[in-house]
């Protein structure tokens, strides 16, 4: 297989476990089956992103790796994850022109799909995401900002006010339509 | 310098939704002497080329996968769908998923535009015929776009659009027909 020399990353990377996290989540909404799912995943650009960040993140043998790997194997043009922190098992849809900006905070098993942006606006603190969090296409997340657990963003909402654990949020600028 | 791409339409099954593509395009916009080898040299509507040939044949395949590395498509631009109508006309078209059911003929879309599923494993949208896409615009989820629609920029789609209205907004209102 064309993409079996970036296997090597997991086996020197410091958290397997994030990766195996992310893994699994992909699997299960991808239905990728049992065999071979990290070489299928491999294949495509936006879970390469993700994973050239849990080895950037965790020990230097990985930031290395991911570093020559990058070059050849490149990631999702106009996907960037920069953020501080991102909780195991994150699925991306598509990744185009998708940014996580530095200092934000991401907890498990969200979901992030095209077009969206979370990052600083004026304020000097990023966003704070819970876990479980859905963001739908095209919306943005800008300045100091706590989303819920479990929150649902919808497509294009534009949030600047906290968004309690287990809301909806619709609209520019977002407000809560369900709870 | 574009000729080297010429022979990929010679090779190409389904010449006739290329032929349409071009005749499309060119009412679009002004092209030269020869149509297609114009057009080639615009990155986004090399991205349509290689579908066409992608999608007709493993002559096609092979000489689309290898074309690609030295001609660029457009940045960004994934056409996912494999049903395209013919005469899609695409506006520069960065950043740009089309991955409906399928497309109609003769639509027309511009730059970051989405059309995908909401959910990982959800359903998608379908497009018909003469449909147009702006900037910008996104339709999400099982849902349906009829003939004759416009989406006006960052509006966002999340319910079915009747036949020849416009709809604007976020979520995406009748402000027209």
């Amino acid at each position: 297989m064309l993409r079996t020399p970036l296997l090597l990353g997991y086996l020197v990377a410091g958290r397997r476990d994030l990766i195996s996290a992310d893994v699994e989540r992909w699997r299960r909404e991808q239905n990728l089956g049992d065999r071979r799912v990290l070489l299928k995943l491999l294949s495509q650009p936006e879970f390469r992103s993700l994973y050239y960040f849990r080895l950037r993140n965790a020990g230097s043998a990985g930031r290395l790796f991911q570093r020559i790997a990058r070059v050849i194997y490149r990631g999702q043009t106009t996907l960037y994850l920069l953020a501080s922190e991102i909780g195991p098992g994150l699925y991306i849809q598509s990744g185009l022109a998708t940014g996580v900006g530095t200092d934000t905070t991401l907890g498990a098993n969200c979901t992030i799909g095209q077009h969206v942006m979370i990052a600083h606006s004026n304020s000097r603190r990023a966003p704070r995401i819970g876990n479980g969090v859905r963001i739908m296409a095209g919306a943005l997340i800008l300045g100091d900002v706590d989303i819920g657990d479990g929150a649902v963003i919808s497509p294009g909402a534009v949030v600047l006010r906290n968004v309690p654990a287990g809301a909806t949020v619709e609209g520019v600028p977002a407000r809560q339509v369900e709870t | 310098m574009y000729l080297p791409l010429l022979p990929g339409y010679l090779i190409a099954k389904r010449r006739d939704l290329i032929r349409r593509d071009v005749a499309r395009w060119a009412s679009e916009m002004s092209v030269g002497r020869i149509p297609l080898l114009s057009l080639l040299a615009l990155p986004e509507f090399r991205s349509l080329f290689y579908h066409r040939l992608r999608h007709g044949g493993s002559a096609g395949r092979v000489f689309a996968f290898l074309a690609r590395i030295i001609y660029r498509p457009q940045l960004g631009l994934q056409l996912k769908t494999v049903e395209i109508g013919p005469g899609l006309f695409i506006k520069h078209g960065q950043l740009t998923v089309l991955a409906a059911r399928t497309v109609g003929a003769d639509c027309t879309i511009f730059h970051h535009v989405v059309v995908d599923a909401a959910e990982p494993n959800g359903g998608r949208p379908q497009i018909g015929s003469g449909v147009m896409l702006r900037t910008r615009a996104i339709v999400l989820g099982d849902v349906e776009v009829a003939e004759g629609a416009q989406v006006a920029a960052a509006a966002v789609v999340v319910d079915n659009v009747p036949p020849r209205t416009t709809v604007a907004g976020v979520p995406a209102r009748r402000i027209r027909g």
